[in-house]
């Protein structure tokens, strides 16, 4: 069929559907070229309303209703559930074959020697949130809190070889009963310590002269450190070489 | 004119199926087997035009009727009750149709033959059932609420879930496919 502009389109459906004999008429002169679609559109339309009646018997008595069972969808939801549960356990095998795990060097094992707690400081009572990013700097005198703090600094024993520094730093807290907030940068070489009866300042500022950094009393419980150091505060010659040598931040 | 109004105003007002609703609601039975004889022969031309076939077009109405039965109280009476009807009927018979779309069907020539009316031969076409049965399920369901049904673009809409624009729009496409599908028919 040639393309039918939409406005004559449309008129077309609208006479074909109206059967307005007249206005067929006086279409089919305005537009004889399409009086034959026009024709054809008028045909389909009483095609398909005459298909009513074609495939629609005539009534006869009305069946009778009663409420039908409802479908049972219990073994769809079930068989969904069950594939659904299938691709969980293979993501998830997938992501646990995918995913790389930990290498261990033999060499890289630290040996590491179980920390004994000697005179282990009762359990510090809801010690203030301290973020790496407060002020380090603690210019006024020891409130009586503080000191109350300051006196939970109880010595303790600490024998470690071969363990990243981050993780002798959290045993340290654990065997001193202080936190230890490791600031930012901090690097994480393999340190060897051996410390008996000696608290968690102490301990720390032993280690940050070896390894380069700054242990900040807050008077709180908490010691943050810092990878810095002053000038001149650091042992230089006291760094461990080979893999244990310090990454000097800052200072 | 005040008449008109007052015509207008009594038509709004006074909804024989809301009436029968509300005594099913409230208990009446017999409220719903009068609804149901009042609409079983349009909720069947629905599911048989969307089906094309009369024993899964009577399976159909069965179930149409029963979520009726079920839910009608989910009905909130701010369309008139046969639009909800329709509506109810027209999305089974899509969902059945789209069910039984693989299945074989076969419509038995005797039978289509047989439920010819005589008296009016030359008002069918057997080119419409076959251009019916190539056309999706949603398409036959706007051509059998236009033509059989012959509701307003409004109704269609309200039985469809659109807007009329957008009831308008499927409309026109439905024809345009049932047309392209005749006309290339032998």
């Amino acid at each position: 069929m040639k393309r039918v502009a939409p406005e004559l389109d449309g008129l077309m459906w609208t006479l074909a559907e109206e059967g307005n004999d007249r206005a067929i008429d006086e279409f089919g002169a305005r537009h004889p070229e399409l009086r034959s679609e026009l024709l054809r559109r008028i045909a389909m339309v009483k095609g398909l309303r005459g298909e009513k009646k074609r495939t629609i018997e005539a009534p006869k008595a009305i069946p009778r209703f009663v409420p039908k069972e409802t479908k049972t969808t219990g073994p769809n939801y079930v068989v969904g559930g069950l594939v659904l549960a299938a691709l969980c356990a293979f993501a998830f095998a997938v992501t646990i074959f995918l995913t790389p795990s930990p290498r261990v060097h033999s060499g890289d094992v630290p040996n590491r020697v179980a920390p004994v707690a000697e005179n282990q400081p009762p359990p510090r009572q809801d010690p203030a949130p301290q973020t790496p990013n407060e002020p380090v700097v603690n210019v006024n005198p020891p409130t009586p809190a503080q000191k109350e703090a300051d006196e939970k600094l109880k010595p303790g024993t600490l024998k470690v070889e071969h363990a990243p520094l981050l993780t002798v730093l959290q045993m340290m807290a654990d065997v001193c009963g202080v936190e230890i907030i490791p600031a930012p940068g901090m690097p994480n070489p393999d340190v060897v310590v051996d410390y008996r009866d000696l608290n968690a300042m102490q301990m720390l500022q032993d280690l940050g002269k070896q390894y380069g950094f700054t242990p900040m009393d807050q008077h709180d419980g908490s010691i943050i450190v810092i990878p810095a150091v002053e000038a001149g505060d650091t042992a230089q010659n006291e760094v461990p070489t080979g893999s244990n040598s310090m990454r000097k931040v800052g200072g | 004119m005040v008449s008109a109004v007052i015509e207008k105003g009594r038509q709004g007002s006074f909804d024989e199926d809301l009436v029968l609703v509300e005594r099913f609601l409230n208990g009446n039975t017999h409220a719903f087997e009068e609804l149901y004889s009042k609409y079983y022969e349009k909720v069947f031309a629905i599911a048989r035009g969307v089906l094309m076939d009369s024993d899964e077009a009577s399976d159909a109405v069965q179930e149409v009727f029963t979520l009726v039965y079920r839910h009608l109280a989910r009905f909130d009476k701010r369309s008139r009750f046969s639009t909800w009807l329709f509506r109810v009927a027209v999305n089974r018979s899509i969902q059945e149709a789209r069910r039984n779309r693989y299945r074989s069907r076969t419509v038995a020539l005797t039978e289509a033959a047989a439920n010819i009316a005589p008296e009016e031969p030359d008002t069918t076409d057997p080119k419409v059932q076959a251009t019916m049965a190539k056309l999706s399920p949603a398409d036959r369901a706007l051509l059998v609420l236009f033509y059989w049904e012959e509701l307003s673009l409004q109704d269609i809409a309200d039985s469809i879930g659109c807007g009329v624009n957008a009831a308008k729009t499927r409309l026109y496409r439905a024809r345009e496919r049932f047309r392209l599908i005749y006309e290339a028919n032998p």
